[in-house]
């Protein structure tokens, strides 16, 4: 058994039923078949993650960011997705019965032969994504979410919810599954936050091997 | 296509209409003034106005229903949503090496050509008309004054 195998392991064995995970930095991760069931991973950063295969039956999700998430195969039954951000999120086979995917962002996810059975889709944005095959029985408040955009032509970058005459229509999103960092600013912060500590922490050095010794 | 609320207001229209109907034809078999009938039928007129204009929105919104409202399926109410329409083409986006995600490029640049095109200047001068698009003397003057 290989090093990877032996972690995949783990990871399919490992369980963390109603673990706290809150705000867990959980990036680019295998967690397939992972057992998450009513735990809490309320903005969770689960960017990339691959979760094929994962229990996740009413898991707290609220907030998470779930951009380019692989569910593929979830069990993800009455999971709270209240204002997630899952752009290119993947969804193929997964349960998402009863799942609260309310105020939350899904541009150009695909949701393709999910289960979404009673699934409550309120002030959601689904530009861009896809649902074949997917059992929408019951979807609650469908009519509230977002799937298409409306353009102005007057190249101001404006957008509309509604058709306006002369406005061209948007299916998807023009940035794909990429996201457009917005929080770049606060990241240049922290680096240079980080970079003062770093000169500090040198000057302190340089202060320690100058003092006399003894 | 299913909307209560609409369903209601045409039957309150409905019900309006023939009030209206039984009220100009006692107005007229009293020999009411012209100006109270003639009131009568604008109000008449209001209402198959209101209710033409909720038939012409449902047949169109059968016609093509917008995403999200609920539609037959089967014999089933199932709300409409966006599909790429056959499951080969989505298998195919979801197993690409992109993951699905490369068309986009190709609407940005789909997008861009058609905001160059003829028509999309004809939009903008009937639109705006004082976009910087158009030459000085065709552009309208602000108005900075409310």
């Amino acid at each position: 058994m290989t090093k990877i195998e032996k972690r995949l392991t783990l990871a399919y064995k490992s369980t963390l039923v109603g673990g706290n995970l809150e705000r867990a930095d959980l990036r680019g991760l295998d967690l397939r078949g992972i057992n998450l069931t009513s735990a809490n991973l309320r903005g969770a950063d689960l960017t990339g993650a691959n979760l094929s295969y994962a229990t996740m039956i009413r898991t707290d999700l609220s907030r998470a960011n779930l951009h380019k998430a692989n569910f593929a195969g979830a069990d993800m039954t009455g999971c709270d997705m209240t204002g997630t951000y899952g752009r290119g999120a993947v969804f193929y086979k997964t349960k998402l019965c009863s799942a609260y995917i309310r105020y939350a962002q899904y541009k150009n996810a695909f949701f393709i032969e999910c289960d979404l059975t009673g699934a409550d889709f309120l002030n959601s944005l689904f530009l861009g994504s896809k649902f074949d095959g997917s059992d929408t029985e019951g979807v609650k408040n469908a009519d509230r979410a977002i799937y298409t955009w409306w353009w102005s032509p007057l190249l101001t970058g404006a957008i509309s919810y509604d058709p306006l005459p002369g406005w061209y229509q948007l299916d998807e999103s023009v940035t794909g599954a990429e996201t457009v960092r917005e929080n770049a600013a606060r990241e240049h912060i922290e680096q240079s936050v980080e970079k003062s500590w770093d000169m500090i922490k040198g000057e302190v050095d340089a202060a320690k091997k100058q003092a006399p010794q003894g | 296509m299913r909307h209560r609320a609409l369903e209601l207001r045409l039957q309150e229209l409905e019900l309006r209409q023939v009030f209206l109907e039984g009220q100009i034809d006692e107005a007229k078999a009293s020999g009411a003034e012209k100006g109270v009938i003639g009131e009568l039928m604008t109000q008449y007129v209001d209402v198959s106005a209101r209710k033409d204009e909720i038939l012409q929105w449902q047949k169109e919104d059968s016609a093509s229903p917008k995403y999200g409202t609920q539609v037959r399926v089967d014999g089933m109410w199932r709300p409409k949503l966006p599909e790429f329409g056959s499951m080969e083409k989505a298998l195919e986006a979801l197993a690409s090496p992109s993951g699905g995600k490369g068309w986009s490029a190709s609407a940005v640049r789909a997008a861009r050509e058609r905001q160059t095109q003829g028509d999309t200047q004809e939009v903008i001068r009937a639109l705006d008309g004082r976009s910087p698009l158009l030459p000085e003397d065709e552009r309208k003057p602000f108005v900075t004054t409310l």
